[in-house]
């Protein structure tokens, strides 16, 4: 029995490992299944879990707009407003954007494949790029809009229409808005930031496995926990200090979206409480309503002005173009997260350097080089390394020593590491 | 990855020569930085004859990421189209707005939506020379293939959107034709056929891609086709209209909606399967079931799972596998056993993990 106290004092680790003659499952270092911990079954129910309460978001806000949009095209035809129904047209693309996000988030779900290896998950951030684009597009047609009413000197525009539909429009978007972006502190599965670095290798076999007691305790209570496969005894590392540590199991829960520092337990505690924890596809759409709000907001400003003094005409696309560009700053950063989990980037909230100097320094290693770590999706990292030991050096000892160290340290899940002597 | 030490006579371009195992031998052809001239007919070419003549490493690594002195053709040839194209739309959003023409306002708003487009095709392709870094560790190939996406993506929203219009020109049902926009269409058709005849060798549906930039090509060529067809549609429309067929501008914006959607799509699911982290496309299944059951069938070896396999760029494949050795048994040996294995179907970045039971 060894017990270490890494560099956190509240933490203290105990791992026990039974002698492994439990027939070839020994050690944390084995996953069983084709796709490990991305399709376990533990995973696989809070995943769903996560994944359906964000569905039933989505189809609630995708029937919303659609009455909305409804309503909309008959009073445009009633009315024969060409205003009335160009905003029923952005409502469909509004539906649209919900369309794509349902479809990533059902699709995330399928089960990997020998040529999918590791599963569908990638399709959330791809149906998030998509996503954008339309956004990025939208905003180009709305710009390319108030230029045409610019042109349309023969005074087709009724100021007092174009603010009637905005300010609906705005309404109906404001209320999509905060059903999307309303983040839940009670109950069991909702509101989950998509992706937890899970750091536990789940065992199938194991009796001590109550894994459906989720607890989600806003006072911030984060515990990371690993335990290993089949015969050996549970571990709990306890991050806080008022949790008792006994053989209870508790999930971890972390911001990922937004925190840069995952593997930090103590601040995503304190972040955990406050940043809201999205799905990026739920935050995606969210992104999408937004923008139309905030371009709603601008039509309306124009509206307003052509209504009163319609001789200035030029600050409505002056006001346009500055709200697309704003609405243009705010995906920017989900843009720049997909583009970095698509370039297979090192995650920002892993360093790099520290973990190759740390592994650096463990005895038996000289040298590691062809280090990679991605990311599959937001949450889930994996690693791929090369490591040289002494001639001499246990390697099997070394590489449990190694990857125990990147499970616990950097919360990486998945690893995977080659021993070379020199 | 260094060369691969031959337990069996192997060729970065050609896959396994001599007496190795033909069948998982393939051609690749290299990229057009060191073949200037000829285009190589993988046919033709024979792995016998000549040595191969050593691959261009890249311009020496250098802070700026565009490097345009070093530019290759493509890149050049890429460059003058998206100044020709700016330089139009500019003039074209000029007059629309000077004479109040909303037909060329719209118009000039598709043409700066492909310059953007453009625009990061050829970033792509400049920043994707630039070598791995601490926070891109595979490099930036991949930019490669996130723009042929990107286009991919743009010209199926150009689909759907010429749909809508068509669907627009059904309702409303206006015959009258704007003749200034014949004009228009007739510059477009010209600037983008000159860009088809630039790409001419990428101007295929189904290409079979052997590297980061054919996938980057062939969408900058699908992208200047689309906008080709568009504009000739737009022309056929007119006359259709002046011949006096009614919904002709219906039938016209229809068929080109459809044949840009069924141009883009196989571009769409490939580059989108790369995006996927796909396993590599030109190993079958059958030779991966093959290379484990190889190494399981060592004496030394009781179990090899979890083989994942994925395309960074088309033609590079990076694996990861782990194996269960036998306690006592030389790792090293097997390790070098299983990279010969899948270096003879072309995975060069393989980790693998030993665990002895």
């Amino acid at each position: 029995m060894e017990s270490h106290h890494s560099s956190h004092p509240q933490i203290a680790e105990v791992k026990m490992d039974i002698a492994s003659s439990a027939s070839g499952a020994a050690g944390n270092k084995v996953c069983r299944g084709a796709a490990c911990d991305f399709s376990d079954s533990s995973n696989t129910s809070k995943d769903a879990k996560e994944r359906s309460a964000s569905m039933r978001k989505l189809i609630i806000a995708v029937i919303l707009c659609i009455i909305f949009m409804t309503v909309e095209v008959v009073g445009g035809i009633k009315a024969n407003s060409l205003a009335i129904l160009t905003d029923a047209a952005h409502l469909l693309s509004d539906v649209a954007a919900f369309a794509i996000s349902l479809f990533s988030l059902w699709a995330a779900g399928w089960e990997a494949t020998p040529q999918q290896s590791y599963g569908f998950f990638r399709i959330e951030i791809l149906g998030a790029l998509v996503s954008i684009q339309l956004i990025w597009l939208l905003a180009g047609i709305l710009v390319y809009e108030a230029i045409v009413r610019l042109i349309n000197e023969s005074g087709e525009v009724q100021g007092s229409l174009m603010f009637a539909v905005s300010a609906f429009g705005l309404f109906v978007n404001i209320i999509m808005a905060v059903m999307l972006g309303h983040d839940h502190g009670h109950g069991h599965g909702h509101g989950h930031g998509h992706g937890h670095g899970h750091s536990h290798d789940h065992s199938h076999g194991d009796s001590n496995d109550d894994h459906s007691h989720h607890e989600e305790q806003e006072q911030g209570h984060v515990h990371r926990h690993e335990h290993s496969h089949g015969s050996s005894i549970t571990v709990t590392t306890v991050n806080h200090h008022n949790h008792p540590s006994t053989g209870q199991h508790h999930d971890v829960e972390e911001s990922l979206l937004k925190h840069e520092d995952g593997c930090e337990g103590t601040q995503s505690a304190a972040k955990a409480a406050k940043k809201p924890r999205r799905n990026i596809n739920v935050h995606s759409a969210y992104l999408h309503v937004l923008g139309d709000s905030i371009q709603s907001v601008g039509v309306m400003i124009g509206g307003a002005v052509i209504w009163y003094k319609p001789e200035w005409k030029i600050i409505d696309l002056i006001c346009t173009l500055i709200f697309s560009v704003v609405v243009l700053f705010t995906t920017i950063r989900m843009l720049r997260n997909i583009l970095e989990v698509l370039m297979e980037s090192t995650p920002r909230e892993i360093d790099a350097t520290r973990l190759e100097r740390g592994l650096c320094e463990m005895e038996g290693v000289v040298a590691v080089h062809e280090l990679h770590i991605w990311a599959i999706t937001v949450g889930k990292v994996l690693l791929a390394c090369h490591v040289t030991i002494a001639r001499e050096a246990d390697a099997d000892q070394i590489l449990d020593k190694v990857i125990g160290y990147i499970k616990t340290e950097y919360n990486i899940s998945h690893v995977t590491i080659q021993i070379e002597r020199e | 990855m260094d060369t691969p030490t031959a337990k069996v006579a192997w060729n970065a371009n050609y896959g396994v020569v001599s007496s190795g195992d033909r069948r998982l031998a393939f051609s690749r052809q290299l990229s057009s930085n060191a073949t200037a001239n000829t285009p190589r007919l993988a046919r033709s070419d024979s792995s016998i004859t000549m040595p191969m003549p050593p691959l261009y490493q890249g311009p020496k690594p250098s802070r700026k990421l565009l490097r345009l002195a070093t530019a290759s053709r493509p890149m050049r040839r890429l460059a003058l189209l998206l100044a020709l194209n700016v330089a139009y739309s500019a003039t074209e959003l000029a007059i629309g707005l000077f004479t109040g023409r909303v037909g060329l306002v719209s118009d000039a708003f598709h043409l700066t939506f492909g310059c953007g487009l453009l625009t990061f095709s050829l970033f792509a392709m400049a920043a994707s020379r630039t070598k791995p870094d601490n926070m891109y560790t595979y490099g930036y190939k991949r930019l490669e293939v996130l723009a042929a996406f990107t286009n991919a993506v743009f010209l199926l929203f150009l689909s759907f959107s010429l749909a809508v219009e068509a669907l627009h020109a059904f309702m409303q049902d206006e015959s009258e034709h704007k003749h200034y926009l014949i004009v228009s269409a007739v510059t477009n058709l010209s600037v983008n056929l000159l860009g088809v005849w630039f790409f001419r060798s990428y101007a295929r549906v189904n290409i079979v891609y052997r590297n980061a930039e054919d996938m980057n090509y062939h969408s900058v060529c699908l992208h200047v086709l689309a906008d080709s067809i568009r504009s000739a549609g737009l022309i056929l429309a007119s006359w259709f209209l002046s011949l006096g067929i009614e919904n002709a501008e219906v039938l016209c914006l229809g068929i080109v909606s459809v044949a840009v959607f069924m141009l883009v799509l196989p571009l769409f699911k490939a580059a989108g399967n790369i995006l996927l982290q796909i396993a590599p496309g030109n190993v079958p299944p059958s030779a991966f079931a093959k290379c484990s059951r190889q190494i399981t069938a060592c004496e030394d070896v009781s179990e090899v799972w979890q083989g994942r396999f994925w395309e960074l760029v088309p033609g590079q494949a990076v694996g990861s596998l782990s194996i269960r050795v036998k306690s006592g048994a030389d790792d090293q040996a097997v390790l070098e056993y299983a990279h010969g294995l899948y270096q003879d179907l072309g995975i060069q970045d393989l980790t693998v993990q030993t665990d002895e039971s």
